[in-house]
């Protein structure tokens, strides 16, 4: 969807030639994807796509939330510099979050074609989803969902707030605000929604008894994404000499957490792996089992690749992470894994037996 | 030992014939003066100059061109290595060497080798930062030329030194001395080395050759326990299960009010292969017990179905368990016998040939009566035999016998027919 | 104390609150910290410290003694399938060792340079904490002399352990752990034992310090040398103190009984096992830092910082409770749910109450400045935390 970068303000002139055309571009790209999804008439792979790619945005800006949050939480210095970036990344959540409202409308207009556990005929024959009936209805998801922006007003406020309170006196403050430990406490109950909302995808959608999966993954991955499109958009401010104060040091200190959450990322993701894999009960192994065989093995193995052994290597040695180019290549390839995670957790519960889809 | 230097002019007293000059030592105090010196000794050309200080200068290693240590790459081999080595062993153990099924997961799996390939990998690494931290720095070295010197103590704690040795062929002391007072170098001194006697002491050599040989004792006496045999019985340190308090079968014991080690069997069990059969079919006779020879309650036909799976059986029965008196054939000249007849054996009683009328016209129920329980010198071999083969043995001795003495009438007529052809 | 000291900062030269209080100098911080070691005359006060616990060491190698001379039937363990005490004492002990490898490796890559202050003192409650971690996986195997067979090395019952058991994964990650943390630890310390060696007048210290401290002379290029194999072995540890208390979680988490079989397990074991190590360190460190006159180093602030660490995890530690209770029902498993109510009915829920109130809701004082700046109710909150662990 539409990266829109808020650019620092005191470079207007930037803001003007460039924010206006992207947004363009942006919006152009959504009306074309919704045609051809009118076009093809295929209900189930548009809602999907369309949860994917609303995921996939949305875990930008709070990945790069969190490292806000982070850093004010921590009292860090050395972020100053391209903390302004993170917290404009942060304020795309606003926009992108009014995204999930036709999923909402969907929701509440009784289509299942995304979620299984919206056919009430089907939940009846089902034991265990007319178990989580509770906590699975419409009313509930939407009520949930909402709860989001609520959280969100109330973080991005406080985040402009600072922005503009800390302005003209540029320093530090001593103390741990207030404002800060509530912004930390609201952002983590907010990144629990998240997390819960992937879980109601993928979980209920391969009606899968008890997967124990999801939720942790999902802070990790925010973070990676988050980090990963801030090097990105530093490299490139810097790179058209607006953000000068960005020295080799502070690429190497983003660099530095970048690989450190992408190997936490891997870390969290085969812990869950090997434990469903070593246990081997036939309601959970499933799950990643149908994402082992027809074609979505070879998406898992993309995916290893992307998100871990190839950025492992290539962002292990101190000059490849004081290097821009290298960097930013780097970031980008995670972005891109990012990216096929969400597919990966979301396309093969949607597909059922199909194998991904190659006709695009 | 050691003379204090004043930056000018140098006087150097006459060496002591047992020490020679290793070089000079400056003392700062603080590390922006020491780097300043640093750098303006370096640019005079000295090669062997060294920092030393309590705590890492920042600059020093630009200041005095230190080149990066190779040290993460000696780390990353050691990764490697433990990575490698861990995941091959693991597979070789468990996958070929000893191969073993656990829980239905593939004799070689990667998940489950991953913990232990990491903590390998971790460890190796970890040995490798360690030892080349001692290598690359010549550590341990317990005595150097510095130690000797009293300034150097302090630098250890809060001063900072420059030391440059004299082997190098731009050092001189007297430069060294204008250049580092310039920077503000606090005292100079000369330093000497200890050359007077490099042959250990004879105390310490006496004890070094000692421990040398008694270290080799228990590998000595290990390579001869290895070598040789011996007829003791091994030490037993830790006993374990080597020789555990038991009650033998057949004895007594104070711990059952009957005395009896062995337990009677608890009324109404089966022992496992023991069900209950027909007492006819188990013992060969209708009565309660052993009827007389030429009782009518010995069963006159064998119970079980006769099928030629049943005389394949008591073909090869026959042929382990009777054969070696009785003869392949029957005929009482089995390879025991006639080894025991060879011997004069006089105990031995020739078994009579089983084509005997005597035998063709006993009951089959009397002849499994036999197997079981013996007859004469025979002993009975119910323990050996189950009753199924028993009676496969009866099966297969009746036709045995029938090969000796069939009638034209037992043969079927076509066969019959067949047979007077070919003879 | 520190592997690499840090040249102290005056606060007009940052403006961020001092690392050490007082006008302190390179030398004054060598002469408190050496001081202690230094005194010519061993205080009373210590040799009954020692008395106390090396009887209760003594007392331990005789219940040991007694252990393995009757069997592990002691401890109650009568089945070959649980560990139940020993796995109880074993986690616990590993779990506080976290914090010490936290301490200095972790915050040595986000180079939190308060950490200086104490990451000897951890790492040392670290190895500590490892060697009773290991008294109880080493015993509870039963036939305690036949330990050495968890190793793989070629033997006459032509045998090799079964690599696919997360107990024999427990064997190799602690003792690498054990292993690393004494390597990260003595490393760090060479220098220090050099400053000693410099200082110490008896011959007999000289010679001892300086035979551990290995001919160390602080040169340029023997910093150059430790400063990069510290930075490695710290970036070394920190995925091993990860990893350690995930392999311990994966010996619950990889069987099928309910209420172990949860993927949560390696990431809030972590969680825990920093939360109870840090509350370790605030136990035994605001006792040793008034005792030992070291006030000015280890300030309110690095007790401060250390009390929002624990609040931090304890609120991990608590959202863990909460989305395994969440998932019990979210599973629809009935199995599941029961491990979790009777978690919270059943005989043991004394014990979960217990867990609950010390490990997620007294922490939550810490909130309060009282609680962070007050070393005694800091560590009474601390003690609570030691138990609900």
């Amino acid at each position: 969807m539409s990266h829109a970068l808020h650019p620092a303000p005191h470079s207007e002139a930037f803001s003007g030639k460039v924010a206006g055309p992207l947004r363009s571009v942006g919006l152009g790209c959504l009306v074309v994807a919704a045609l051809i999804a009118i076009v093809s008439g295929n209900a189930t792979e548009f809602w999907s796509a369309w949860l994917h790619n609303w995921l996939f945005s949305i875990t930008v800006g709070l990945g790069a939330l969190l490292f806000v949050a982070i850093q004010h939480l921590t009292k860090a210095g050395w972020s100053v510099v391209v903390r302004r970036v993170a917290e404009c990344l942060s304020v795309t959540i606003g926009p992108i979050a009014w995204l999930a409202v036709p999923i909402l409308v969907a929701l509440l207009a009784d289509s299942h074609s995304l979620f299984m556990w919206n056919d009430a005929a089907h939940v009846m024959e089902d034991p265990i989803l007319s178990g989580k009936a509770a906590w699975l209805n419409a009313p509930f998801f939407v009520i949930r969902t909402c709860d989001l922006p609520r959280h969100l007003v109330v973080v991005c406020a406080a985040v402009l707030r600072g922005f503009c309170s800390r302005r003209p006196q540029r320093r530090r403050r001593p103390a741990f605000p207030p404002a800060c430990q509530k912004r930390t406490t609201a952002h983590r109950s907010w990144c629990d929604h998240h997390t819960r909302i992937i879980r109601l995808d993928h979980v209920t959608r391969s009606a899968l008894v008890q997967l124990h999966s999801g939720y942790p993954i999902c802070s990790p991955s925010a973070m990676v994404a988050g980090l990963a499109a801030l090097t990105l958009v530093v490299l490139g401010l810097r790179k058209i000499g607006l953000l000068p104060q960005v020295t080799v040091e502070h690429l190497h200190d983003l660099g530095k957490l970048l690989y450190g959450f992408n190997c936490f990322w891997a870390y969290i993701a085969f812990s869950q792996y090997l434990l469903i894999w070593y246990a081997n009960i036939p309601e959970e192994t499933g799950w990643f089992y149908h994402r082992q065989i027809h074609g979505w093995a070879e998406v898992s193995l993309v995916l290893v690749a992307l998100h871990f052994v190839l950025p492992f290597f290539g962002l292990m040695s101190r000059g490849a992470k004081r290097h821009a180019p290298t960097l930013a290549f780097w970031s980008v390839i995670i972005l891109v894994a990012n990216w096929i995670d969400l597919y990966w957790l979301i396309m093969p519960s949607v597909a059922g037996p199909e194998r991904p889809r190659r006709d695009w | 030992m050691s003379t204090t230097v004043e930056p000018t002019p140098v006087t150097t007293d006459e060496p002591e014939p047992a020490s020679r000059l290793f070089g000079a030592i400056a003392i700062f105090e603080s590390a922006e003066k020491l780097l300043s010196a640093a750098t303006a000794l370096k640019q005079s050309g000295l090669t062997k100059l060294e920092a030393h200080t309590p705590y890492p200068v920042h600059g020093i290693d630009e200041a005095l061109r230190i080149a990066p240590t190779r040290l993460p790459w000696v780390v990353l081999a050691g990764a490697l290595i433990g990575a490698g080595g861990a995941f091959a062993m693991q597979h070789w153990m468990n996958g070929i060497d000893y191969p073993f099924l656990i829980s239905g997961k593939p004799l070689m799996s990667i998940p489950s080798s991953i913990p232990v390939t990491f903590e390998v990998a971790i460890l190796l690494a970890a040995f490798a930062a360690f030892f080349g931290v001692l290598l690359f720095n010549g550590l341990p070295r317990l005595a150097h030329p510095l130690f000797r010197t009293q300034v150097f103590r302090r630098v250890t704690s809060d001063q900072f030194a420059l030391v440059a040795e004299s082997d190098d062929p731009r050092f001189d002391e007297l430069r060294f001395g204008v250049i580092t007072t310039e920077h503000g170098a606090t005292s100079v001194e000369s330093i000497e080395q200890d050359v007077s006697s490099v042959a250990m002491p004879t105390l310490l050599k006496a004890a070094g050759v000692s421990l040398v040989a008694l270290a080799l004792i228990p590998p000595v006496l290990i390579a001869q326990a290895r070598a040789t045999t011996s007829e003791k019985p091994r030490i037993h340190p830790i006993q374990d299960m080597d020789f555990q308090a038991k009650f033998k079968a057949q004895t007594t014991s104070p711990f059952f009010d009957d005395g009896r080690a062995m337990r009677l069997q608890i009324s109404g069990t089966v022992a496992r292969g023991d069900m209950p059969i027909d007492p006819a079919i188990s013992t060969g006779y209708t009565s309660d017990a052993p009827p007389g020879p030429e009782s009518s309650q010995w069963l006159d036909s064998i119970p079980i179905s006769p099928t030629i799976e049943l005389m394949a059986r008591g073909r090869e029965r026959f042929n382990i368990f009777c054969a070696a008196c009785h003869g392949r054939g029957g005929d009482g000249d089995g390879i025991v016998t006639v080894r025991a007849l060879e011997l004069q054996q006089g105990t031995w009683v020739k078994p009579i040939s089983l084509h005997d009328r005597s035998v063709r016209d006993q009951p089959d129920g009397r002849l499994f009566n036999t197997i079981t329980n013996g007859v004469r010198k025979m002993p009975g071999y119910a323990s050996q035999i189950k009753p199924e083969d028993r009676w496969a043995i009866v099966l297969y001795l009746r036709a045995l016998q029938s090969s000796r003495n069939a009638q034209p009438a037992d043969v079927p007529a076509d066969v019959l027919e067949t047979l007077r052809e070919t003879n | 104390m520190s592997a690499v000291p840090i040249p102290t900062r005056t606060p007009s030269e940052s403006l961020r609150p001092p690392l050490v209080d007082g006008e302190q100098t390179l030398s004054s911080i060598t002469e408190t910290v050496c001081s202690i070691v230094e005194r010519p005359q061993t205080p009373r006060a210590w040799y009954i410290a020692f008395a106390i616990s090396s009887s209760l060491t003594l007392m331990l190698f005789g219940l040991i003694g007694y252990l393995i001379a009757t069997g592990i039937g002691v401890w109650g363990n009568n089945s070959p399938v649980f560990w139940g005490w020993p796995i109880v004492n074993f986690v616990f002990w590993v779990g506080i060792g976290h914090a010490g490898t936290l301490i200095s490796a972790i915050l040595f890559l986000f180079r939190q340079q308060w950490r200086t202050s104490i990451n000897r003192f951890a790492e040392a409650m670290t190895i500590f904490a490892v060697t009773c971690a290991g008294i109880f996986p080493a015993i509870h195997v039963g036939r305690v002399w036949l330990v050495y067979w968890l190793a793989p090395y070629p033997n006459q019952m032509a045998m090799w352990p079964n690599f696919r058991s997360p107990l024999l994964w427990d064997v190799f990650a602690v003792s690498t752990y054990a292993t690393v943390s004494l390597l990260f630890w003595y490393l760090g310390m060479i220098p220090d034992l050099a400053t000693l060696r410099d200082r110490a007048t008896s011959r007999v210290r000289q010679f001892a310090y300086g035979l551990f401290a290995l001919g160390w002379t602080g040169s340029a290029r023997q910093w150059h040398v430790l400063e990069k194999a510290y930075l490695l072995l710290a970036a070394l540890a920190t995925p091993l103190v990860l990893s350690v208390h995930t392999i311990v979680s994966f010996d619950f988490a990889v069987s099928h009984v309910p209420g172990w079989h949860t993927t949560i397990f390696p990431p809030y074991f972590v969680a825990g096992a920093v939360f109870s190590g840090f509350a370790m360190v605030v136990t035994l460190l605001v006792p040793a830092r008034h005792l030992f006159g070291l006030k000015d180093l280890i300030t309110p602030r690095h007790l401060d910082v250390m009390c929002r660490i624990i609040l931090a995890t304890s609120c991990m530690v608590g959202y863990a409770y909460a989305t395994e209770f969440f998932t019990a029902w979210y599973s629809g498993n009935r199995f599941e749910q029961f491990a979790f109510l009777n978690r919270m009915q059943g005989p043991y829920a004394w014990a979960y109450w217990t867990m609950v109130t010390c490990n997620v809701l007294i922490p939550q004082l810490y909130w309060f400045k009282r609680f962070r700046t007050s070393p005694w109710l800091m560590v009474g909150v601390a003690i609570c935390v030691n138990i609900g662990m």
